[in-house]
């Protein structure tokens, strides 16, 4: 508890570490701006001049011309072949609602995009910033410092760790529940109705949200610790990122979208990605129709589970092994 | 119980290279180090100083050998004798953008030091104006004088101090080696690491010279000195004298008109051999020689550290 206290304080000491807690903030703020602002209510004015707009355009001769290929062909124009006249000049004919682009707050594709992705950022910026935690007591030779004092080196790194994790997890609750509150908010304001499910779908997904920042930030602790280097860690981030996925594709995998990274997160933030699959075929039967596939909770937590196991394994193993400069 | 502080029997360490071969930096040190007083620790560069402390202090796993503290195997019981161990290793190496103050109160509070203790260790070296100020903002006399404070937050039975007098200027290795000398007088053991012998001469009681990762010498410092003592013999005949001197196995040197006998042997030997072929001595002064001479001597034949030990695997 004491080392732990140590490393909580070394943490909040540092100064990239605060500066990146502070970006994460921001970005949940201008991403909470963002939608605010996309969705927010046609005003008076708006629907007056779309109304107008509408009019003037419902006098043009292509209107007429499209309403008469609606009724021919009311397949061109996404309907029916039972489509009436009624529902052609609903298809066609110019409303001010054309004209206005934005749509209200939808919340559950609040949490489905936008959520999801806040919840992905927050925890990509913690990771950076365990890196950089974990780094700095290498870059500065500080690490043999601290064992002189503490010799105990399992101590040290679960201490640390734990320290990691715990911020990670704290700072992404705070970021994620600030910016629902936000929304939260939004619809009270505006008179949205949201259903007590969709509420307890937004928990869940910040609730893995928040696993998840805890296990981003605890990875990359544990392969600081493994290589030593804050550069090298990044480059091993960045070089998955980018070239992982390539990798992946060029492989020969059947379903090579069951094995992305980002497919896989989304999948664990969300709780599941849903995808088409298209196995190879002759095209002279029903082969080539898709495949509805899914990824689910379970498979997402092992995709990524394991290999954080993995590393944080041989990262302990090594820390406790090797020489210290 | 061991009388010793430091022991180690049969130490070696042994880094693998990247082209695979094998780099013995410590080979089959026995270092024995008593409680009380200023132990020096010399060797030319390279010698395996600061590897064998690393090994001491748990941050260099040794390839074979046995180590004690306080009569303690280590590192296995480390974590019971390392609250009463004071040590700088190398240069200071602390987190450049805290504090002198925060660096040491992070390692104290980890072995559960109070803060006041921090004030006391700062005041003692002379930081407490500075100790608010980021740590990357000191002159290197400042960040050694951090580190013994580091080295005294626990207060410690034994010092290992490895250069610690590096980079200070010369108000500040006064100032150094005056706390040290103070700190081994008080009752703590300091085993002190240096390339600079007159350091050693002037501070230390009791000193250990390695060569390739070997123990070379090892006693009190008047001892070691004696062992090099020579005489300057005045005689009428000097050339005669060598001779007679030298078929008795004295080993001497003409140094112009001077004999000069390097042996540990008793001076009234030189006068008996030389008296008996009719060389009357004149004047016999002895020489006594100073760590550097015997240093240089002891190490001669060595080529430095790294370079030797590949010849070890040979």
């Amino acid at each position: 508890m004491r080392l732990l206290t140590v490393e909580l304080t070394r943490l909040r000491l540092r100064r990239a570490v605060l500066v990146l807690l502070g970006l994460a903030a921001v970005i949940a703020i201008l991403m909470f701006a963002g939608t605010a602002w996309d969705s927010r209510p046609v005003s008076d004015e708006e629907l007056a001049q779309a109304e107008r707009q509408a009019a003037a355009d419902a006098n043009q001769p292509w209107v007429e011309e499209s309403l008469r290929d609606c009724i021919e062909n009311p397949s061109n124009w996404g309907l029916p072949g039972t489509a009436s006249e009624a529902d052609c000049e609903e298809a066609v004919v110019p409303r001010a609602e054309f004209y206005v682009s934005r749509q209200p707050l939808d919340i559950g594709e609040a949490r489905t995009g936008i959520g999801v992705g806040l919840a992905g950022v927050v925890a990509a910026l913690l990771m950076i910033a365990s890196v950089t935690y974990a780094g700095h007591d290498w870059a500065t030779g500080s690490m043999g410092n601290q064992l002189l004092f503490e010799p105990r080196r399992v101590r040290v790194w679960l201490a640390k760790a734990a320290a990691v994790a715990l911020v990670a997890a704290l700072a992404s609750a705070a970021i994620l529940a600030a910016f629902w509150l936000g929304i939260w908010a939004l619809t009270e304001s505006r008179d949205i109705a949201v259903s007590g499910d969709q509420w307890r779908k937004i928990l869940a997904l910040n609730g893995r949200g928040v696993l998840v920042g805890a296990g981003a930030a605890l990875a990359g602790y544990a392969l600081t610790m493994l290589f030593r280097s804050t550069v090298a860690t990044i480059s091993l981030m960045f070089g998955i990122a980018v070239a992982g996925n390539i990798l992946i594709g060029l492989l020969p995998l059947d379903d090579s979208e069951r094995w992305l990274t980002p497919t896989n997160i989304y999948a664990v933030l969300a709780g599941r990605y849903e995808y088409t699959f298209f196995p190879p075929c002759s095209g002279m039967d029903d082969s080539c129709d898709g495949i509805e596939k899914v990824i689910t909770l379970t498979q997402g937590m092992l995709y990524f589970g394991v290999p954080l196991a993995i590393v944080a394994v041989l990262s302990l193993w090594l820390f406790h092994r090797r020489d210290v400069p | 119980m061991s009388d010793f502080v430091i022991e180690t029997t049969g130490l070696r360490k042994e880094f693998v290279s990247r082209r695979g071969g094998r780099l013995v930096a410590v080979n089959n040190l026995d270092l024995n180090v008593r409680a009380g007083g200023v132990h020096g620790f010399l060797g030319p560069n390279g010698s395996g100083k600061t590897t064998t402390i690393r090994m001491l202090l748990g941050l260099a796993r040794p390839t074979a050998g046995t180590m004690a503290l306080f009569g303690r195997p280590v590192p296995h019981h480390l974590p019971e004798v390392m609250t009463q161990v004071g040590a700088v290793v190398e240069a200071p190496k602390f987190s450049p953008t805290f504090s002198g103050r925060q660096n040491l109160q992070l390692l104290g509070r980890a072995i559960g030091t109070p803060d006041e203790r921090v004030d006391e260790v700062l005041e003692t070296v002379s930081l407490t104006g500075r100790d608010r100020d980021r740590y990357k903002s000191y002159s290197l006399g400042m960040k050694q004088r951090l580190a013994i404070a580091a080295t005294l937050v626990k207060q410690p039975r034994l010092l290992i101090l490895d250069e610690p007098t590096n980079g200070l200027d010369p108000a500040g290795i006064r100032e150094v080696r005056e706390t040290i000398r103070v700190l081994g007088e008080s009752g703590v053991t300091v085993l002190l690491s240096s390339h600079i012998l007159a350091e050693v001469q002037q501070v230390c009681t009791s000193a250990t010279i390695i060569g390739n990762g070997r123990v070379l010498a090892s006693g009190k410092v008047d001892d070691l000195l004696a062992r090099g003592t020579s005489y300057a013999v005045r005689v009428a005949d000097p050339e005669r004298a060598v001779a007679v001197l030298n078929e008795v196995k004295l080993p001497a040197t003409l140094d112009g008109e001077i004999v000069r006998v390097d042996t540990d042997r008793s001076p009234a030997e030189i006068t008996r051999h030389l008296a008996s072929h009719d060389l009357w001595v004149a004047e016999l002064t002895p020489v006594r020689q100073d760590l550097e001479s015997f240093f240089l001597d002891l190490t001669s034949g060595d080529t430095l550290g790294a370079e030797a030990a590949k010849g070890d695997n040979q």
